[in-house]
């Protein structure tokens, strides 16, 4: 298994990304990302080879979850609407497009927008996500198809609730 | 949709100026460590019983029969027998010593004193090996090596400062020159860290590329001209401390202010590190890498031991913010 820092090396940017995008607050995704290598560091786990950045992210969003299913965090730290894009500094070019759908996906209800953001953004495939989630493949498929429902829902300037 | 499907793309772009870096990495590494720390002082107690059980059980079958031989007319009690049970086994046994640094990425705790808070002084120093801690001597300048990372990344290796020219484990004793260690092979190249030179070096152990901070060894600290921030790093490369029982500061703006006013007013005490040390002073940097120096009660050491109380006071001020 890879060590802890070529881990982090390859998959910490990942990790805090999703977890932004899931989040959309700096803060609280930068706390999500240290608790997942914490528990990377602290606890050793023997990884399944080639399984590393799975087990990462479905310790991230588990987190994620915990994080959005509390109230006052949701209300108070998490309830902005707006979701705001960190571009690299010397990327100036703006796209209305790009910014409303990555909007959109973070205004998913939580359910859907995990499995967008495994799905679309992540790129892993409906048995590997179910595996992740310990729910039924096809229950992975359904979410997917109402999640992109969803999101043309709120691109056209609808509610997703 | 096909939009979704440039989902990666969108994102990347969108979200190109959040990145992983070496700032999250060192808080990742300082939260480990007390985590660690955490877990071990839950075991202290059990362990701590299991070993008194362990002595007083050896004691009464060692002493029973010894009790025997003492009370027959005639007798020499057997000092043989008692000299030859060697508790613990021995301190040099190698590997399974060595195991300890060898796996640690998240630090241990030591009581000083045996009375001290244990949760309050963390150790990022790889332990002791026969009363000399795993070091490497570069012309008279003492490194002790840390328990993590276990293997530093390429990227911050910095010039060559030579090959071990000896091994020992007595290198207080050793006469010669060059690059001495207990630790690292003889033959093996040692390194500068990058941008840290004086303060880190770096080298292969057991195949894994350690770093080693500079200390005090054998009575000598600083050597030459040297000031505190040789020993240490610059105030830009820190980006979050660490006081145990204290406090952690995070923002990175505060913990260079902090470790500017260390390097200002810290007054130069003896080569010596104390030994009371309860409480221990973290410094994450902005390469990822972890130093560490303990903590008196206005002092602070590693490579000597320096007082400043200027920077305890601002310390606690900036925790308490």
């Amino acid at each position: 298994m890879p060590n802890f820092e070529e881990l982090y090396a390859k998959y910490a940017t990942d990790v805090l990304r999703v977890c932004y995008f899931y989040l959309g607050d700096r803060q609280k995704a930068e706390d999500v990302c240290q608790d997942v290598f914490v528990r990377l560091m602290v606890n050793a786990p023997q990884l399944e080879e080639g399984r590393e950045k799975a087990w990462l992210l479905k310790v991230a969003l588990n987190r994620c979850r915990d994080l959005w299913r509390g109230s006052w965090t949701r209300r108070v730290v998490l309830g902005s609407p707006l979701f705001e894009l960190i571009p690299a500094p010397d990327d100036t070019e703006r796209s209305d497009e790009a910014e409303a759908m990555m909007t959109a996906v973070h205004a998913l209800p939580v359910a859907f927008r995990e499995v967008v953001l495994l799905h679309y953004y992540q790129n892993y495939g409906i048995s590997e996500i179910a595996r992740m989630m310990n729910l039924p493949e096809g229950t992975i498929s359904s979410r997917l198809s109402r999640g992109r429902k969803k999101l043309e829902t709120i691109l056209q300037g609808g509610d997703a609730q | 949709m096909t939009r979704l499907d440039h989902l990666p793309d969108i994102a990347a772009r969108g979200l190109g100026g959040l990145n992983a870096d070496a700032r999250l990495l060192g808080q990742i590494r300082l939260a480990a460590a007390g985590s660690a720390a955490k877990r071990r002082v839950r075991w202290q107690p059990v362990l701590l019983y299991c070993a008194a059980v362990a002595v007083f059980v050896a004691a009464a079958l060692w002493g029973a029969p010894l009790l025997r031989l003492r009370n027959l007319p005639g007798t020499q009690p057997s000092i043989e027998v008692l000299g030859s049970s060697a508790a613990g086994g021995d301190p040099q046994a190698g590997d399974e010593y060595w195991a300890v640094a060898q796996g640690g990425a998240a630090g241990n705790v030591q009581a000083g004193g045996g009375a001290a808070d244990a949760g309050s002084f963390r150790n990022l120093f790889a332990p002791e090996r026969g009363g000399n801690f795993p070091l490497l001597m570069v012309d008279g300048a003492a490194y002790r090596m840390l328990i993590s990372p276990t293997n530093m990344k390429n990227s911050l290796l910095g010039v060559s400062l030579g090959e071990v020219s000896e091994y020992t484990l007595e290198p207080a004793l050793s006469t010669g020159g060059g690059i001495v260690s207990n630790i690292v092979n003889a033959g093996e190249t040692v390194y500068a860290v990058k941008g840290m030179q004086g303060a880190m070096a770096a080298g292969y152990v057991k195949g894994g590329l350690r770093v080693f901070q500079r200390v005090s060894f054998a009575g000598t600290a600083l050597l030459g001209s040297e000031t505190l921030a040789d020993t240490l790093t610059g105030a830009s490369a820190v980006t979050a401390m660490e006081l145990t029982g204290v406090g952690i500061v995070d923002d990175a703006t505060t913990a260079r202010a902090l470790m500017q006013t260390l390097l200002d007013n810290a007054t130069y005490g003896s080569a010596s590190v104390g030994g009371g040390e309860t409480r221990s002073l973290l410094i994450a940097l902005a390469n990822g890498l972890l130093m560490q120096l303990m903590v008196g009660d206005d002092t602070v050491s590693a490579c000597g031991t320096w007082s400043c109380p200027e920077f305890f006071e601002a310390y606690a001020l900036a925790v308490a913010e």
